[in-house]
């Protein structure tokens, strides 16, 4: 599948790329791992880490047949033991409560409880969108494009 | 009654939706490919919402909803994105393209007759 070929995102040719291109490039890409740091920057034992924040953002917006584990597996990209550890973690913190589900009686439904809703309401990732939204819409947009264009050529 | 674009390459599940949709009233356009799509938005510009699944055989359907080279919009069209996953990114980055792309709700596969009908209401509200 070609999702590397965008068409918002001109590429320039390897032996056109300046040093000071090059030296601009790693800036903007020092940014944005500092970004992404600071995002995570509670450290406090009680902090989630980020895949469990990934965890409660899924149940909190995946519909109702895949917040399974099997569903959180496929979401976060991960085996089902993994997948089955880090929801555990947020139903012992009583983010998320578990029942059984009314179609596979082999498998649980996880749902956030009120403390897991009031928590997300803190999610880290939640304040960077706040500031990314001050952006106008054209630059936002813009800056939407070429990430996805990045991600796309990391993941080939 | 909503007038959706279904770009679905899976015959059966384009198949149950359609059926889910015309059963509630809803008038629905079948296509299972990008050139297809853009062909029927060009056609048909009273289209409500499009239905969009990201795996398309070989294309990426949330392409759909990104610029032309020159900086227009291809299509305005509210959207609701269905994905049970594909091929090199997780649901999590699928889930965050489709944000990007400013989709009015993401159904992962599968998903209930009610979830489909309530993000249609969403996305016509």
């Amino acid at each position: 599948m070609d999702l590397v070929q965008r068409q918002t995102i001109q590429p320039v040719a390897d032996s056109k790329i300046t040093d000071a291109t090059l030296v601009r490039a790693r800036g903007v890409a020092h940014l944005i791992e500092q970004v992404c740091r600071f995002a995570y920057e509670d450290r406090r034992p009680e902090a989630l880490h980020s895949v469990q924040w990934s965890a409660l953002r899924y149940f909190a917006r995946a519909n109702e047949q895949v917040r399974t584990v099997n569903g959180l597996a496929k979401y976060l990209g991960v085996t089902s033991a993994p997948a089955s550890r880090t929801a555990a973690s947020l139903v012992k913190r009583g983010l998320v409560d578990v029942r059984q589900s009314p179609r596979d009686a082999r498998s649980n439904i996880f749902t956030l409880t009120e403390a897991g809703v009031a928590l997300l309401e803190d999610d880290p990732i939640g304040k960077v969108a706040h500031l990314l939204a001050e952006m106008c819409e054209e630059d936002l947009k813009r800056l939407a494009a070429a990430l996805d264009n990045v991600h796309a050529k990391l993941l080939d | 009654m909503a007038n959706l674009l279904l770009i679905e390459d899976d015959p059966a599940v384009a198949e149950s939706i359609i059926f889910v949709l015309e059963n509630n009233n809803h008038q629905a356009t079948h296509v299972s490919n990008l050139e297809q799509a853009t062909h029927s938005i060009h056609q048909d510009n009273h289209f409500d919402a499009a239905i969009v699944d990201v795996w398309l055989s070989g294309e990426d359907g949330l392409s759909l909803f990104q610029r032309n080279e020159d900086g227009s919009e291809k299509t305005n069209l509210p959207l609701i994105v269905i994905s049970g996953g594909g091929p090199g990114r997780t649901l999590e980055a699928v889930t965050a393209r489709a944000d990007a792309c400013g989709a009015v709700t993401v159904l992962y596969k599968p998903f209930s007759d009610e979830d489909l009908l309530g993000a249609i209401a969403k996305a016509i509200e």
